[in-house]
């Protein structure tokens, strides 16, 4: 006896997979399949289910076949931001972030400007205090978000968001260490920036996310 | 009538003016948008049903439909679409632009502009 339900669950899982389709796609997509499959009963009597279904699969298409005309409307928002987000990350390391510093082999602290890297080094020794330590070691949080995020579930993907947006908090904390904020740099502006433009393109991507494949499935029931 | 061979890019201008128009109609849903295409071109024209989801993603998200999830006779959820106000605007643009080559092709191939 075929089991409507159960090749349902099969071809959803198979669009779960390809993680190009929000809930509320494969809900409408579902509910077009379903229609299919009565009218192809209704019109060819002499097919078993099976076959019916067959078809009305095969003439909604395979997720490799619509995953990029639904991600062409999409835009892909949260790819550009991550993007963006990533290069300002980059760039923000070789940037100044201070007006004091000892840099390239300057010797006077008024003389040079302090790069991002080198005023990484120096809060993670402990330059600013323990704040100044997690300031530093928020880029963990950016640098995990670097790790495979395409294919990444949506609750790594939300955890990664908070904790981008939580460092954006907590890396605002060098403006009142500094003794006048106009003494931080582009470069810091840029690094602290780039969490909360990383973040917001997780947020975006976990928005779209099934909440998880099982959970999906249940749904799909 | 069979299917005629039409090409992508003809396909996907004359989507959103044949969608706008059948909703001009009434609410709908996508199933049921994909069998009144059928039938309004005597089956000469067979969109692939997995096109009209994103045909219809890109028309809300331009404001030109609305969607909403409703519980069916049948019991399921299905999402309706009506046009919206902006739509209809945009499907007057488009009529005009769609009768103006329609117009110009019938002149070229010999028959009387309509």
């Amino acid at each position: 006896m075929f089991d409507l339900d159960g090749a349902l669950r099969g071809w959803r899982a198979a669009f779960v997979r390809d993680r190009s389709f929000a809930v509320s796609d494969l809900d409408e997509l579902e509910d077009h399949l379903r229609a299919a499959y009565e009218v192809e009963l209704y019109l060819d009597p002499r097919l078993v289910p099976a076959e019916a279904f067959e078809r009305a699969r095969a003439g909604l298409g395979a997720p490799a076949d619509l995953s990029g005309e639904f991600a062409k409307v999409e835009g892909k928002a949260w790819r550009r931001l991550l993007t963006a987000g990533w290069v300002m990350f980059a760039v923000s390391w070789f940037l100044p972030v201070h007006h004091y510093g000892i840099t390239l082999g300057q010797t006077d602290v008024h003389e040079g400007i302090l790069p991002g890297f080198q005023a990484f080094l120096l809060a993670l020794q402990g330059a600013g205090g323990p704040v100044g330590v997690l300031s530093a070691l928020t880029n963990l949080a950016m640098a995990a978000t670097f790790w495979r995020i395409r294919d990444a579930g949506r609750s790594r993907v939300a955890v990664l968001a908070a904790l981008l947006l939580t460092s954006v908090a907590l890396n605002l904390f060098w403006l009142f260490w500094a003794d006048q904020p106009s003494d931080l740099l582009a470069g810091y502006y840029a690094w602290t920036g780039s969490f909360g433009i990383v973040g917001s393109g997780l947020l975006l991507r976990a928005r779209a996310l099934p909440e998880s494949p099982s959970r999906d499935l249940i749904v799909a029931r | 009538m069979n299917p005629i061979p039409m090409s992508k890019e003809l396909v996907a201008a004359s989507s959103r003016p044949m969608v706008l128009s059948i909703l001009a109609g009434g609410e709908s849903y996508g199933y049921e948008i994909l069998q009144r295409v059928r039938l309004l071109s005597d089956g000469r024209i067979e969109w692939s049903d997995g096109m009209l989801y994103p045909v219809l993603r890109r028309l809300e998200k331009d404001g030109l439909v609305t969607g909403e999830w409703r519980t069916a006779e049948s019991g399921r959820r299905r999402r309706y679409y009506r046009l919206s106000a902006k739509g209809r605007r945009q499907l007057e643009a488009d009529r005009e632009g769609w009768r103006a080559v329609h117009g110009a092709l019938s002149l070229t191939w010999g028959g009387s502009r309509v």
